[in-house]
Parts: structure tokens; sequence; C-alpha cells
């Protein structure tokens, strides 16, 4: 996708201009003032979706025989080198106690009346985005009444002057949280333009929160950005809608692709966080690895099953259409969810408490030894300012390698314990992880759920994008003063797939023409720790074994075909464009209409899925939203899942070609959730379905009314 | 229905001819495997860094039973080696086992990839001199561009049972060769520097 280092001042020139043109294109479209149908009718995508070779268009016309990767130029680094700023720890989120917000949150949603702009079609609209009435309203709003609420802007770059890193500066690589946090990759390069970089708070470090089991959250989401669709420095959209990625909530709260809001709005997302099977298992709460951390050393148990405890969520962006670019610009968190089995403090030995690394200072969430890394390529133009390119629909490549958002930074260790919550954030960047010496390390957990028993490894497997990957690793095997580095080894030409998995060798050659590939972050081991590493990690001990299903019949099984050449019948507002599709159980490959139920699997039943690659080029990180699922196959045989897939996922990478079967559950709540690839620009070129829990009892389906937010209020639509 | 008796009529129909499958509209790329017809040849040369000894063996192994069945299961790589380590030289003995499969794109013209897993697990690892036992239960998932000859470079780690902290690495390289419908996989072991 980028030009080489060396390339010629003439090829550069050839590619600025090619992009400047493809970005007034990209521009229009972020401000509605042409859409992707008009873009195909026009002759600039070819059928297959492939920019048009079109002069001063396209980067490649004039250079056919270019090497790859090639096409843009590269990012400017103003001097900026590797290893030379401190990674900070993620910014906390505000936890503020019941009683917190207002107005009130409510069942129902808010619709008092404002005034809208004349940006936004003028009149008055209601304050909450969430769609009105029963249907949206809150499932179980008082039986798991709000104990935390939480209030947060969506907001263009600002410098950060409340940075809350929940560690002593100790563990922060000296990082004085008392100084201002400015808004760049690195301090050398400017400062991200408020129109150019979206982010909760407007400010980086990006944002962390913290949760327990037994402790429903009330967030309330602000879209702080402006009402004029056209200042957003030429990409997204000012429209939102939160996905608290993977929480076993409602569907009201689930961030649906249409269910988004506008500038001047909020949306009350209720997540009660409870284990999956609270109303089938262990509903008399007696079992104290299905519980949370009381604050003070105990456990409150809680009703459901224990084998669904979760540990590392994110939330991001749900825009239909706009995801990619929405979350590009900043629109992603982390949420660290805490339980009896994984409360963040080391040192309880209660018998239940698993005593992952941690800490011991608090009851629970303690952040000294568990570090969040959120990982994501960014591309800036030349004026250091962040910079998006959709005219290739296999995905989108930045150039800048950043961890929490800051360009290659270090990170200071003691000789322990530590863990790392890994999250690949990026838009189509697939990573494959190692340490530049080989060393071991052992991964505890996938998608954020806790595996039946720790993998050791010495690289870990690729990581698609909205991948979590928690690792352990043993920092006593170095000795102070020494470093060591976090490499990736998986080389991209383009953003379909990964072209070459590299070894360490070829990763720290520097022979690789993927800006992205080789060191990323580098441990500086700088001490011996003040206290006894009192976490444990046996690795013949069970962490979190798998719930066991075999007593579930199976319902259903459906197969869904994730390929390309997909076809858009409906005209409706619901309808997205793009040559990416689904197949459902051998049907046609569809494009994306939030407005169709796919599928429907019956309240409290459990199905067989299988997802399948419609071809060999490319992968699709397919996320299911809801409920956690079991890999069975892969390729259609057991043997074939590894073993750090064994455990709960909810993101199932396909690999070129090929398929995965899995199983879940559809229970608890109700309403209308997705099924996408999670490589975002294949999700806003319509790789992306509806489904819907069907808890009617009815023999023939009958779906929810798709919302069609305006500013002016939600209207509804029946099915397309 | 367990994992264990799933059916395997859901896996893709990755045996339909390349020619057909242009012709189909909804899906015109799918994953080509290597075919039956293809031999394939394992050779394993193994070289220690305390004291040499080299080990050739030729296994062919038998194709799948059907085109839509075509895993390639079961190359067998030995791994008699032995490497220096911290405290004690580690004494590797038994077979890494390997499953390949080139992937194609008829679509997209995507360049060809090799999906290589290579297992470990069939690998013991003895301490020298304590006589103590390691676990080598890993596995590696690469995806490289294919090519007449490659060579591929694994990590794999080893450690004493339940214990993170003994956990140490081996390097293995694996020559790789992928042309006239054979697959040839040479490898050796080494302790990282």
């Amino acid at each position: 996708m980028y030009l080489d280092k060396d390339a010629s001042a003439q090829r550069v020139r050839e590619a600025v201009t090619a992009r400047c043109n493809r970005q007034e294109i990209v521009a229009a479209l972020s401000h509605g003032t042409v859409s992707r149908r008009d873009l195909f009718k026009w002759g600039l995508f070819t059928g297959s979706g492939a920019l048009a070779w079109k002069n001063g268009l396209n980067p490649l016309v004039g250079n056919a025989h270019a090497a790859i990767p090639t096409g843009a130029p590269r990012s400017p680094l103003f001097g900026a080198q590797p290893f030379t700023q401190p990674m900070p720890r993620f910014d906390l989120m505000n936890r503020q106690p019941a009683g917190y917000l207002n107005p009130r949150p409510m069942a129902l949603s808010n619709q008092t009346q404002r005034p809208v702009s004349a940006a936004l079609g003028g009149g008055t609209g209601p304050i909450e985005g969430r769609p009105p009435g029963d249907m949206w309203a809150h499932q179980k709003f008082a039986q798991f009444a709000p104990k935390v609420e939480v209030e947060v802007f969506q907001q263009g770059a600002r410098i950060c002057t409340d940075y809350m890193p929940g560690v002593a500066s100790s563990q922060n690589c000296g990082i004085n949280p008392a100084a201002p946090v400015d808004p760049c990759f690195h301090h050398v390069m400017p400062h991200q333009d408020p129109k150019s970089f979206w982010t909760f708070g407007g400010t980086v470090p990006p944002k962390l929160l913290l949760g327990r089991y037994g402790e429903p959250i009330l967030f309330r989401h602000h879209n702080g950005l402006s009402d004029d669709v056209t200042q957003n420095n030429g990409f997204g959209r000012h429209t939102i809608s939160t996905h608290e990625h993977n929480g076993h909530h409602g569907a009201e709260n689930d961030g649906f692709a249409g269910a988004f809001f506008y500038p001047g709005q909020f949306y009350d997302y209720h997540w009660p966080i409870v284990h999956a099977g609270i109303n089938s298992i262990n509903t008399t709460a007696t079992d104290p690895r299905c519980g949370a951390p009381d604050g003070s050393g105990g456990i409150t148990k809680l009703p459901g099953d224990w084998h669904e405890t979760m540990s590392t969520h994110w939330f991001h962006d749900h825009m239909f259409s706009f995801t990619s670019q929405n979350v590009y610009k900043g629109n992603a968190a982390m949420f660290n969810l805490y339980s009896s089995l994984d409360r963040g403090n080391e040192g309880v030995n209660d018998g239940v408490n698993l005593r992952l690394p941690s800490g011991t200072l608090k009851d629970w969430g303690n952040l000294e030894y568990d570090v969040n890394l959120m990982l994501c390529d960014k591309a800036t133009g030349a004026d250091g300012q962040l910079i998006f390119d959709i005219f290739n629909f296999d995905g989108f490549l930045g150039d800048l390698m950043t961890v929490n958002l800051a360009y290659r930074p270090y990170f200071e260790v003691e000789r322990r314990k530590y863990r790392f919550r890994i999250l690949n954030a990026s838009v189509s960047r697939f990573f494959k992880l190692a340490l530049s010496d080989s060393k071991p390390f052992a991964q505890i957990a996938n998608d954020g759920n806790l595996l039946p028993r720790p993998v050791v490894l010495t690289a870990l497997d690729q990581q698609g994008i909205a991948e979590r990957y928690d690792i352990v690793i043993d920092f006593t095997q170095w000795t102070n003063g020494s470093k060591v580095h976090l490499v990736n080894l998986a080389e991209h030409q383009d953003g379909a797939r990964v072209a070459k998995d590299l070894s360490v060798a070829e990763a720290l050659s520097g022979n690789s023409a993927d800006p992205c590939v080789g060191k990323i972050l580098e441990f500086r081991i700088v001490r011996d720790p003040a206290r006894p590493d009192l976490s444990v990690l046996d690795l013949n001990k069970d962490l979190i074994p798998n719930p066991d299903l075999s007593s579930i019949p199976v319902a259903r099984e459906r197969i869904f075909e994730f390929g390309k050449g997909a076809a858009q019948p409906n005209a409706s507002s619901s309808a997205g464009t793009g040559p990416w599709g689904i197949k459902v159980d051998g049907g046609a490959m569809l494009a994306a209409d939030y407005g169709r139920v796919s599928s429907a699997p019956r309240i409290n039943t459990r199905e067989v899925w299988t997802l399948k690659n419609g071809g060999g080029g490319w992968d699709h990180p397919i996320h299911i939203h809801f409920e956690e699922g079991q890999v069975l196959l892969r390729d259609g045989k057991a043997s074939n899942v590894p073993p750090w897939e064994k455990g709960r996922k909810d993101v199932y990478r396909l690999r070129p070609g090929g398929s995965i079967t899995i199983t879940m559950q559809f229970r608890d709540w109700g309403g209308m959730f997705m099924e996408h690839c999670h490589n975002t620009v294949h999700e806003d070129n319509a790789m992306l379905l509806r489904w819907q829990i069907d808890a009617s009892g009815n023999a023939v389906l009958q779906p929810m009314p798709t919302p069609i937010p305006t500013p002016q209020g939600v209207k509804f639509q029946s099915q397309t | 229905m367990d994992h264990n008796t799933h059916p395997t009529n859901l896996s893709p129909d990755s045996g339909i001819q390349p020619g057909a499958m242009q012709h189909r509209a909804d899906t015109v790329v799918q994953r080509a495997r290597l075919r039956n017809i293809f031999r394939i040849v394992i050779a394993a040369v193994a070289s220690a860094t305390a004291g040499s000894l080299a080990q050739a063996v030729v296994a062919p192994v038998a194709p799948g039973r059907s085109p839509e069945m075509l895993p390639l299961n079961g190359l067998l790589i030995p791994m008699t080696d032995t490497i220096a380590a911290v405290g004690e030289n580690i004494r590797f003995a038994g077979q890494a086992s390997a499953t390949a499969q080139l992937i194609d794109d008829l679509q997209t013209r995507a360049p060809r990839v090799l999906e290589i897993i290579i297992d470990f697990s069939g690998v013991t690892a003895t301490g020298v001199i304590s006589g103590k036992a390691y676990v080598t239960n890993a596995q590696s998932i690469l995806h490289r561009p294919a090519k007449p000859f490659d060579t591929i470079e694994v990590s794999f780690p080893y450690y004493l049972s339940g214990d993170l902290k003994s956990a140490r690495v081996a390097m293995a390289a694996f020559s790789v060769s992928v042309n006239a419908g054979v697959l040839g996989v040479t490898s050796k072991l080494w302790t990282p520097a």
C-alpha cells in the first residue's frame, strides 16, 4: 500500500496527487453529498469493488508494474524515532454512583424535545437518540438497576488535563499524570485537529472502563461532534452508535448499526453485566465461582453460569457504513470486567480467585501488573493529520504503528509476571506477535475469555481485527537493564489478508516493505519488584473450562458464507452498498441491509453455525454479537482447532478459504443483533447482516420494526 | 450433537474444479488444496549443536479419500537432535507433524499462499543430565507465499510440566519445497542466541 521509502520524487508526487483526488471523493461520501451507490454508478469502482483504473485517481495507473506495496505516500515522522517516548497506560473513565446523571436514566428512551440546529434540519428532536417505545426500552431495567453511572462525550481532539492512569507514576514509565497530555502520536508530531481525531472525551491516552459482575452500568454517551457533517477533515460521520463488544446485554444496548444518534443527543446504554445463563443456571446464586469482588476481600455470589465469565472487552463505534472511519478516528476504548475468578487482585487466596498478575492495593481491579495494549496502525498526510482512504475495498492499512495511540513507544517493567490484554483495534491489519528473542510466554485468554488452560507459546497466532489476546510474560527471564521488544511478524501487502508470516529474524531484518512489521513496543526491564510477585500461573490448572453443552440439543444449523459479488435488492435507507456480502444457507450473496432479518434463532435454544470464507485471497475476522460461542470445527474437523481457540470466542477468523463451525446459545435477552466482518472496510462495504432472537413463541417470526434515526426523532420501517 | 460427532459435510466444497468455479457468479473463489496427485516426501536432516547427527527419512503420505477431503495431515518430520540450553543440554526425539495446503484465489489472482501447521506435540524433550521430561506441545500456524523453495524458521517452547518459569525456546528451521506436486520438508534444530 505504501511507497517504498526510497521511492522517487516523481513517484511520490503522482501518489500524492492521486490521493488528493481520492480524498475529495472520500470527503463527499462522508458529507453525504454522494453515496456509495453513486460511486458505483459513475464507474469509479469496478464490479469487484476495486478502484477503477483512472489516471489521476488510482495511484497504480502508470505504475502498473510497480512493486507491491505501492500506492500511497508514507506518513511523515517529523523526526520521531522509535522507542523514544513512554507508552501511557489507558486513561480511566470516571465511575459515578447511581443518582449522578441528570436527567435520570429511564427504561424508555427520553424523548424530551430540544431545538435542532439548522445544520441538522431545524425544528426539534429528542434529547436521547435511542429509539422510542417499548421495543427499545431497557430490558429488565428495574431488576438490574444501574449501580455505576458513566458519562462521556464523543468529541474532537483536545489536550487532556485530567489523566487518570490508575497506577502510580513509577508503574507508568514515570509519566506525571498531572501534566497535560497532547493529542498526538509522538511529542514531535503535530497535534491532531479536532476535526481529524474523535475520541472518548476528545483526549488521549485511550479510555479504560473498569466494571465488575453484578454491578450494572449506565453508560451515557453524548455525541459532542459538530452538527455540521462536513467538519470532519474529509472522513468520518458525525452520527455514532456504541457497541460494547461483546456484551451480553439486551439489543437496545448493543450499538446496533442502525440505532445511531446525532450530535447534541445522548444515548443511554444499560449494561447489566451478568453471567450468561442468569435465568436458567445457578439461579439461586450459590456458587462462589459465579460472583464478583464485594469490595472487602469477599465474594458477592451471583446467578448464572460461571463458565461464561468474561474479562477483556472493548467498545467502539458501529455506525452503519462508517464504522471503519469512526473507529479509526478514535472511537475505541477498552473495558475490563472483574469477577470472583478474575478479580484483579493477585493476593486474595480464597480458593476461587485465579490470582492472575494484577496487584494487591485495591480489593479488585488492580492495574499495576495488568496492562491494556491497544494496537492500531494509522496514516497521516504531509501535515501530520490523520487520513483515510476508502478506495481499496480489500481494506485500509496505516504505516504508523501505535500502541495505546503512541508511535512505537517503550514501557518499563519490573522483573516479575505481567498480564497484557492485547486488543487489535486496527481497521484491516492483522498482527502476529512474538518477543524479539523468541522467549516463551503464556496465552491465558482469547477474546476476553479465559482459556480452559494456559497455552505456552513463543509467538501468538495471527490476531484479527477486534480479537483480544491476553498473555502473561514473566520478566524474570531478563536481567535488570535489558530490553526486549514486542515484534509484529504479520506482513501485509494489502488489506485483504496477511501476505506472509515472518520469522522473528525476518521481521527484525528490516527487509520488509510493510512499515508496521518489526519492533512495535520496547519493554525495558528496569528493576526488581518492591513486593513479592503473588500472582499464580499454574500451567496444569484450569482457568475457565467451557460450558458443558452436551445436554442442550441443537435446534438448528445454519451456514453463512462470506464473499464478494454481493447484490443489493433493496433501495431503502437501511440498505448498504458494496462488493462484500453474505450468503445464508446457500441463498444469494446479499449486501448488508439492517432492515432485513437474515436469521432468527428462537430464544433459549442452541444452534450450530458454520462460517465459510468464500475466497482464498482474503481473510475475514467474523464477529457475532451477543453471546460467546465455542469453536467446534475448523475446516470440518475438531482436530484442526488450535489450543488457543478451545475456549469461548466472539470473533472467528476464517483464514483464507477456510471455514469454522461454532455453537452458540440465545438466551436471557432479546432483540436485533448483528454478524459481520470486523475488517471494518469489509463491514462498511456491506459484509454485515442482522439477525434477531425470536422470543415471540409464534410459528412465524415477527420482525421488529427497523429504526431509521433522524435528528428530529427515530422513524420506523417494516422489514425490507 | 457434540463436536466429536458433528458431520463434516459442512466443510468447504474445496473439491470443485477451478474451471467450474469460475462460472459460479456467487462463489468465484475457493480454496484449492494440493491434489491427491501429489506425493509428499518428508526428509528430515537433523544437525546437533553438540555432536552432529544426520538422519533422513522419506515417507510418502497416503492421499486423501476424496477431492473434498484432502487434508495433507500426517507429514511427520523427524526431530531427533540435542541442543545446548541453560543448565543442561536438551535431547529432542520424535516427530513433528505438519499439515499443509495451497490456497488459490481464482478471482483476484492473489499470490498463492501456503498454509502450514506444524505441531510439536509428538516431540519429546529430555534433560541430558537430569533426565527431566519437558512438555513440547506447541503448535504454529503460518501463511507464506508459495514459492518453489522456502526456509521457515519456527520457534517453539519446552517447559517442565505446569511451570511457566522453566519455559525455554528451541528453534526449528524447515526447508520447504513446493514444485511439481511435491512438498518436501527438511528441518534442523538449535537454540536461539
